[in-house]
């Protein structure tokens, strides 16, 4: 009986080790850690991964998306709508150097949400991309 | 008379040596002084123009092109390329110290032909680009090129990126695509 409950016990804390090394994995920056906790104090909800997805892959009434040029994998490289300039992958596990400077987060956020969505991005869409981002 | 020989032979000899040495130290010499005008681009202004486009070499375009994109970044030629005031004065400064000037000697003073007194931002609309290559606009004739057909420099100018537009460089077999 003693050991049932402890053999159990054990199971399910391997089961939850191993489900979390292997369901999710996670590429998380210092950088991405300060700036996820800084917005998270002025947003109305935690960041996930599904809204994260889905403000990367909306399509805006303008037809672009985040997608637009950096492809539908964030695990091969995109290309510049207009110019055709290569971008490298944006999963930090593919790709180390993202999500490891404030200045470019920051820069391409800016730019980049004025380009596809007319406006700023609220710090809610902020953050849910950047939390899916860090997990892929 | 055989010691005579080689006497004269070896001052030959050491002439050609002489002479061999100088036009080679002299070539290293040219080529040092020359170094100075290798093209090194700035390296902030790549990492900021360069991540979207070929970042231009200042020297094509003439200093009110340069103001005139850098002071509408916000729209620039369709797109969002906006940056923090430090880093776009940064930039400013730079395309303008090495912008496309009347009576400056360059390889590109060809640009500077019958320019508007307002300078067009593309460098594609300076009528000396044009003029430089009337031979492509022909051999394209008829064809709808669209804008910014021309604007990807890399695609026949392989080393543009080293601002090197010569044309025995131009490599066979490259181009621009058509759609």
């Amino acid at each position: 009986m003693i050991c049932r409950l402890s053999c159990n016990l054990l199971l399910t804390i391997t089961a939850l080790t191993l489900q979390f090394l292997v369901i999710t994995p996670a590429y998380p920056t210092e950088i991405s850690d300060a700036l996820l906790q800084e917005y998270l104090s002025a947003a109305a909800r935690p960041f996930t991964i599904a809204a994260g997805l889905e403000t990367w892959t909306a399509v805006q009434p303008n037809g672009r998306s985040c997608t637009t040029c950096h492809g539908e994998s964030l695990f091969t490289a995109g290309s510049h709508e207009r110019t055709g300039k290569l971008i490298e992958p944006m999963a930090p596990s593919v790709n180390s150097e993202r999500l490891t400077s404030r200045r470019k987060i920051n820069k391409w956020f800016l730019r980049n949400c004025k380009w596809t969505f007319g406006r700023e991005c609220t710090v809610q869409e902020k953050g849910d991309i950047l939390f899916w981002l860090s997990q892929q | 008379m055989d010691t005579q020989l080689s006497k004269t032979q070896r001052s030959l000899g050491n002439g050609l040596l002489g002479a061999v040495l100088l036009f080679g130290i002299g070539g290293i010499v040219i080529y040092a002084l020359e170094g100075e005008e290798v093209y090194q681009p700035d390296e902030l202004y790549v990492e900021e123009c360069g991540a979207c486009h070929l970042a231009y070499a200042p020297g094509l375009l003439p200093v009110g092109s340069w103001q005139g994109i850098m002071q509408g970044l916000e729209e620039h030629f369709e797109d969002n390329a906006e940056t923090d005031n430090e880093t776009a004065s940064y930039i400013s400064n730079y395309l303008e110290e090495n912008a496309l000037r009347p009576g400056q000697p360059s390889k590109w003073s060809m640009l500077l032909r019958n320019i508007p007194t307002e300078a067009p931002l593309r460098i594609t609309e300076l009528p000396g680009f044009i003029q430089a290559h009337e031979s492509e606009y022909e051999l394209l004739e008829g064809i709808d090129l669209g804008v910014g057909f021309f604007s990807p420099c890399q695609d026949c100018h392989r080393q543009a990126d080293q601002a090197l537009f010569d044309k025995e460089l131009i490599s066979p077999g490259y181009g621009p695509t058509f759609q």
